[in-house]
């Protein structure tokens, strides 16, 4: 059954308070980004909008072909929770619409205020982090848009502009400089995976009297399995499924301690990052020498 | 893609208002314009002569759902806070145009065949002055000034449509997609994996030695 969700009262900033930490230094230097926010941020963000719009055409296109007709705003799941008008999907974008207007069309540069065209200030830059990161990318506003305009691409390409001046926040960035570290979003050690390993090969002849293997960075396997790293460390009776599943198919299968992480936010970084994170799965597979990688988050 | 241009499916999904009073607005444009060729076109083409009551009609109607969805701008409170300038400006210019075109029709009744006559001069390089009411000037300003904004402004939206990355690619998992801008990364040195520090520890757990 549906049920309807009533639409808010417009509550003006009502989460600008919610915001994301910052990113700390040390992962900063990890993942290649500025250590802080540069001085000459503008500048930096301008120069990287400049290449996000002549690279991402859906980007240039998303901010010109917006009609504004609002079939998005109450489609939100941020919006219906908070009630904060500029977590509508369109009010989200045009905080970088605003921008874009001013410095890269003919329209914002005549008509300024008039055709909402803004100047990049710090209170912009504020918005830009609070709101962009109030949104989780789950592209449900797309479904509902006459276009197709999908706000999920904005916020990408508005994180990475951000990141090229060194503003993001220590979520994503911690996750990313973990992934470099350990291999995993959670940080799980190379040791402890294999440890883990271990242990679960015991607990199931133990429990179910069971002798499979859950094999780890075996050359020449045929399938290498990329799981979600949780698998191994939260949700252990996935990862048991997994062996079960391999050993009534007759596959032989290997998990890797340099690359067992499905899940990537490099997404929610930036583009070098996000590429950097999925190589190792390409490394990885060309180290084992297997034949397919099985990949899941 | 065509039907997304004609019956907008998505915002039937979304908003069934803002639907219904968009698909009625276009429908009854399309007919006041086909109406319109008969001003243009010498002699006038049959289709044009059978929807003449039709288009009538709906010029009458037009200012409904046109005041309908600025209604929708001015009442809704979501739509209020993202409405722009340019959106109450091209409704407010319609607006105008079809009330004094329904008054022409209606009240202040000009003589189509000077209308036509001056068309066809405009056409043909013969210009003339009709004389006509001066509400007749102003619609026709008016539109003129429309022609102008159309094509630089959100009214192109259907345009748009069949330019949208989301509407025009679709995933094809067969072929393989080569990124145009496709740029190497390499990680920094401190990241080389496995770190000093895991070393040991890795070749003791390779070994079974534990703790």
């Amino acid at each position: 059954m549906r049920v309807a969700v009533p639409v808010p009262v417009l509550r003006d900033g009502a989460s600008q308070n919610q915001r994301c930490h910052p990113a700390k230094e040390k992962d900063m230097v990890k993942i290649d980004l500025p250590r802080e926010r540069v001085k000459d941020w503008k500048e930096a963000m301008l120069k990287k909008m400049a290449e996000v719009l002549d690279k991402y055409r859906s980007v240039r296109l998303f901010m010109d072909i917006c009609v504004k007709c609002g079939a998005c705003a109450d489609k939100c799941q941020f919006f219906l929770g908070t009630g904060d008008p500029k977590n509508m999907p369109v009010a989200r974008a045009d905080l970088f619409r605003k921008v874009y207007k001013k410095y890269f069309t003919l329209g914002g540069k005549i008509w300024g205020r008039a055709n909402e065209a803004e100047d990049l200030t710090e209170g912009i830059l504020q918005d830009w982090y609070t709101y962009f990161y109030q949104c989780s990318e789950c592209r449900r506003c797309s479904i509902f848009c006459p276009y197709g305009i999908d706000t999920a691409e904005i916020t990408i390409a508005a994180r990475e502009v951000m990141a090229a001046a060194g503003i993001a926040t220590k979520y994503v960035t911690e996750v990313v400089a973990k992934v470099y570290d350990t291999g995993n979003n959670l940080g799980i050690w190379p040791p402890a995976w294999k440890d883990n390993c271990a242990f679960l090969e015991e607990d199931l002849k133990d429990t179910e009297g069971l002798d499979l293997k859950f094999p780890v960075d075996e050359v020449g396997a045929e399938v290498l399995l990329v799981p979600p790293s949780a698998d191994n460390f939260v949700n252990t009776n996935t990862m048991i499924g997994y062996a079960k599943m391999f050993h009534a198919a007759g596959i032989s299968w290997t998990t890797s301690t340099y690359c067992n992480e499905g899940g990537n936010f490099g997404l929610f970084l930036n583009y070098a990052n996000l590429k950097k994170v999925n190589n190792r799965i390409l490394e990885t597979a060309r180290d084992l020498k297997v034949k397919k990688v099985y990949w899941g988050e | 893609m065509i039907g997304d241009a004609l019956w907008f499916p998505n915002l039937f999904k979304g908003e069934k208002f803002l639907w219904a009073a968009g698909i009625t607005f276009h429908i009854f444009l399309w007919l006041v314009l086909l109406r319109r060729l008969r001003y243009f076109l010498y002699p006038v083409p049959g289709f044009v002569e059978g929807i003449q009551s039709l288009g009538l009609y709906a010029g009458y109607l037009i200012p409904i759902p046109l005041g309908l969805l600025l209604a929708r701008r001015l009442v809704e409170e979501k739509a209020l806070y993202i409405s722009i300038l340019g959106d109450y400006f091209s409704l407010f210019l319609l607006l105008v145009i079809v009330i004094s075109g329904t008054l022409l029709g209606v009240f202040f009744r000009t003589y189509l065949v000077e209308v036509k006559a001056y068309v066809l001069g405009m056409i043909h390089f013969q210009p003339m002055i009709p004389q006509t009411h001066w509400l007749f000037g102003l619609h026709l300003f008016l539109v003129l000034i429309l022609l102008i904004y159309f094509p630089f402004s959100k009214l192109m939206h259907s345009g748009g449509l069949f330019w949208s990355p989301t509407r025009n690619q679709r995933a094809d998992f067969e072929k393989r997609f080569v990124n145009p801008w496709d740029f190497p990364v390499a990680y920094n040195p401190e990241n080389l994996w496995p770190p000093q520090k895991y070393r040991q520890e890795l070749a003791q757990a390779k070994e079974g030695k534990k703790e």
